[in-house]
């Protein structure tokens, strides 16, 4: 163990600032019923069409049983024991970054977060020299500009109804699996996007910007729409440590590409990992589903997962138009006690539909990392393809590396081609980089950096420099 | 419950007597059920629905009274024979001195120290409700113990099956340093079968076990089989699985290292038509320091046939210096066949190199055309080209004359399909 405390410990400790924000709120019932459900639509005041789509869930969602597949343990949840709606909230405003824990500011230092950033990330409240709201304005009259319409979903239930309507749940059906369902139930908010046919969105959305209440609570629903010959570049989340009061995160997100249009979506997970203890941290249970329903679509996850207690994430591609390309890049790195059991499921049904999956886990401390992933060639998929790359990395001799892939083919002309390895940091290339002057955490940072490259390289230019720093920083204090 | 299921349980509660088995069988249908059958939801059977394609139990088979439709197809080999037939000893030649043979009911009987010591002992994945299934209804067998530092020789055994269900379990013990060739034959009649077969094999330190086995099943049998091998410090495992036949088949193979520095090979050749369904699971688990796995697992599937793999490694915490290495591909030769294809890495230790492949697909237009342009046939191509696309598994097994006879196998069955363009479609 290096002399240096480890930083997620500091970043830990300031997850306690987070915990303290005491603002009034009205907040539903503890307890999840019947009654719960309706408060939320009507306090959203919704159509009593998603009302219906609301309660159709939960009624479902109450006959189902929690999913014990994944290689992740953790104790029972008391869903009644939670609430399920809380009004939005402004964060509690500090005067200055002044205010704000020293320690969490190293930590954005490091990731080499501007100050702005910084102040807006860790709720200071902006001076006039900062317009948050005028960068705000100008962006939205650019995408305004372009057709391109960018909201809270529940901003889009009331201005777009039609849109919403036809595609909530399009993907991702109210009957998908347990936490899909629970979402449906009790989302609370997220992001709606739809991008007009021809039309390539002018720059990268991302949750970052829909500001205001930057709070969407704990059931995210994300619902992005791309029309024909349509692109959209989205990025959500951040490299910053996210606090949340939480325990239980279950988003939803959906995706729906038609003809010839191209959605790239990009996450950075860093939500509260828990302490070095295995004590606390965020459950993450997301279902991502993107459908590719139009010729020669496609669909590009990029993830780097880095927070959480625990992860439960599979994004998928439904690749039915023909010709239709799915992708899945993951980092997913796990450090003390935190499990990860992520993946991504590639759905043939289409002709020369191709998919390609790089995923890198590395797992360090007494974490356990687990890809579990499904490629499934139907009997119509004439001719397509897919190529798998999963490998792995440990650190330490107390931790687990697990790959769970699952190949299905009924297609002749379809090629899958799988290959995985689990192997750990070599002593040589250590070696190699401590002879050069660098530290020994500095060193494994650049080795697993170069490990991940290939799934680095697919992140929006904002991500790529951050998310690399991240890498380093979740890693330490786990050799020496 | 099924009729089916309820059938299986019942037979569980009634098995036949052997003596000094009463308490382990009471415990074994216990535990058989508590589940019954496997189901789809069970993770390890997500891929072959067996309670609904096993049927009801069949009645007991009978001894034969002359099993003499065993066709050895390693009589090339000329090792001795020892022949079973609907799952009763039927005949057996004399093996080397030091190899002691016994049948199953013969080593209860005069209560044989090794036997009774082993039997049961091998360390098996938990949880196995076929594995307690067997020890309910296990009613005859093969015993056979290899001397300390003997090398045994081979020895065929042949399995000749005509009708009803037939339930064996062998038990193999190399005490350290022995060395012995194992070759299984699995046939039958065209009657409906119910064959279920479970080997516990102890590969003592030092030893070294070839174990192979060819199984070409009636038509209309249910052929289930498991391996439970122990790998003791400094042994060799090198397993070698052909299948071609029975309409429903699972051949598992649970490999547990009980010593360091041991070795496994487990790897096999698949060859499927009609409505076949073929499953090879294989389970190896690293317990212990540097050992070394090895898989090669190669198959053709034509018709509406269905193939399914499943291959898990586990290295447990503290199984530094493992070396796994797996390696799965499967052709598909016509539209309606399908693989299921499961490689698994389940890793706790730091200092491994641990690694699988697997691919699906069907034989490359190019070649062929590069064939048929030197003037070869159609058939003549595709046959070559899955002899060689299938040479990469049967090249695991070292011995020349024992690949020799299992590659006859192959190209009997190859020139009886490969004719087939199997429907693939040229609608690209």
């Amino acid at each position: 163990m290096s002399e240096a405390p480890d930083i997620q410990d500091r970043a830990g400790e300031k997850y306690k600032y987070g915990f303290v924000t005491d603002i009034e709120s009205e907040k539903a019932a503890r307890g999840l019923s019947e009654e719960t459900v309706r408060f939320i639509s009507a306090k959203k005041n919704e159509p009593e069409w998603l009302l219906d789509w609301r309660l159709k869930a939960f009624r479902r969602w109450e006959a189902m049983d929690e999913p014990a597949w994944a290689k992740v343990h953790y104790p029972p949840i008391d869903f009644q024991s939670a609430y399920y709606y809380a009004a939005p909230k402004q964060k509690e405003k500090l005067e200055s970054l002044d205010d704000v824990d020293p320690e969490l500011l190293k930590t954005y230092e490091k990731l080499g977060i501007p100050l702005q950033e910084q102040k807006l990330l860790a709720g200071v409240a902006v001076d006039a020299v900062f317009d948050s709201v005028s960068v705000v304005t100008t962006f939205k009259e650019k995408l305004a500009e372009a057709g391109v319409i960018f909201c809270p979903i529940s901003e889009a239930v009331q201005t777009h109804p039609e849109l919403v309507q036809k595609y909530l749940g399009s993907v991702v059906p109210i009957t998908d699996n347990f936490y899909a369902t629970l979402n449906s139930a009790v989302f609370s908010d997220g992001s709606f996007v739809y991008i007009p046919k021809g039309v390539k969105c002018p720059m990268e959305l991302s949750t970052y910007f829909r500001i205001n209440e930057a709070e969407t609570g704990q059931f995210e629903r994300t619902l992005i729409i791309a029309e024909e010959g349509a692109y959209v570049s989205y990025l959500e989340g951040c490299t910053a440590p996210q606090r949340s009061e939480h325990q239980l995160h279950a988003a939803v997100v959906e995706l729906v590409a038609l003809d010839d249009a191209e959605i790239k979506y990009s996450t950075v997970q860093n939500w509260y990992p828990g302490d070095e203890t295995g004590k606390g941290g965020i459950y993450n249970f997301v279902t991502k589903r993107g459908a590719c329903r139009g010729r020669n679509s496609k669909i590009s996850w990029t993830q780097v997962e880095t927070g959480s207690a625990i992860t439960w994430k599979y994004s998928s591609c439904i690749l039915q138009g023909e010709g239709s390309v799915g992708e899945f890049y993951s980092i997913a790195i796990t450090n003390n006690y935190q499990q990860a059991d992520t993946g991504t499921k590639m759905l043939h049904l289409g002709k020369n539909t191709s998919s390609r999956i790089i995923s890198k886990g590395i797992s360090a401390g007494h974490a356990q990392n687990t890809y579990r992933g499904l490629v499934s060639m139907h009997p119509k998929a004439a001719g397509a393809r897919n190529y798998t790359q999963c490998d792995s990395l440990l650190i330490g001799d107390e931790c687990g590396a697990h790959t769970v892939p699952y190949i299905e083919s009924r297609n002749p002309t379809a090629m899958v081609e799988h290959e995985a390895t689990t192997s750990k940091i070599s002593e040589d290339q250590l070696f190699y980089a401590r002879a050069r002057g660098l530290g020994e955490e500095e060193a494994v940072a650049l080795i697993v950096n170069g490990f991940a490259r290939d799934v680095l390289q697919q992140l929006p230019m904002e991500f790529a420099v951050e998310a690399q720093k991240l890498v380093g920083i979740s890693l330490e204090g786990s050799v020496g | 419950m099924t009729g089916a299921a309820q059938s299986w349980l019942d037979a569980a509660l009634e098995g036949p007597d052997l003596p000094g088995l009463g308490k382990a069988r009471g415990a074994a249908a216990k535990a058989f059920a508590k589940e019954g059958l496997p189901h789809r939801r069970m993770e390890d059977w997500k891929y072959t629905d067996i309670r609904s394609r096993l049927g009801e139990a069949l009645p007991p088979a009978e001894p034969l009274e002359a099993p003499g439709d065993f066709l050895n197809p390693f009589a090339a080999l000329d090792a001795p024979e020892i022949c079973f037939g609907n799952g009763f000893w039927a005949h057996g030649a004399e093996l080397r001195e030091g190899v002691d043979v016994l049948t199953l009911s013969e080593a209860l009987s005069a209560k044989a120290d090794w036997v009774a010591k082993s039997l049961g002992a091998a360390k098996a994945p938990e949880d196995q409700p076929m594995l307690a299934l067997n020890t309910a209804l296990m009613r005859d067998g093969l015993c056979l113990k290899v001397a300390r530092g003997l090398d045994g020789g081979a020895v065929v055994l042949g399995h000749e099956g005509r009708a009803g269900r037939q339930t064996v379990r062998n038990l193999i013990v190399l005490e350290p340093g022995a060395r012995f060739t194992l070759i299984e034959a699995h046939q039958g009649g065209g009657e409906a079968q119910q064959s279920q077969q479970v080997s516990e094999i102890f590969v003592g330190e030092g030893a070294q076990l070839t174990h192979i086995r060819l199984q070409d099943a009636g038509a209309k049998t249910v052929h289930l089989a498991t391996d439970v091998v122990n790998v003791a410090g400094g042994g060799d495992y090198r397993g070698f699985v052909t299948t071609t036949g029975a309409a429903l088949s699972r051949q598992e193979t649970f490999i547990e290292f009980t010593g360091p520095d041991a070795e496994a090979h487990i790897s096999g050749a698949y060859m499927l038509a009609s409505d076949q369904h073929a499953d090879v699971t294989t389970r190896i688990h690293h317990a212990v320091p540097r050992c070394t796995s090895r898989e090669v697992f190669k198959g053709v599937i034509a018709d509406e046939a269905r193939g399914v793999f499943q291959g898990r490694v586990i290295v447990a915490e503290g199984a530094q210096k493992t070396d796994g290495h797996q390696l799965n591909k499967t052709l598909l030769l016509s539209d309606r066949a399908e693989i299921d294809t499961k490689p698994e890495l389940e890793i706790y230790a730091d200092d491994v190199k641990c690694s699988h492949g697997a691919a699906t697909g069907q034989l490359d237009e190019n070649q062929l055309f590069y064939m048929r342009a030197r003037g070869i046939d159609e058939a003549s191509a595709r046959g070559l080209l899955m002899q060689s696309f299938l040479a990469e598994a049967l090249e695991e097994v070292e011995d020349e004359r024992l690949r020799a006879c299992l590659q006859g196998h192959v190209n009997g069955w190859l020139g009886a399909h490969a004719e087939k363009p199997g429907g693939v479609p040229h609608e690209l």
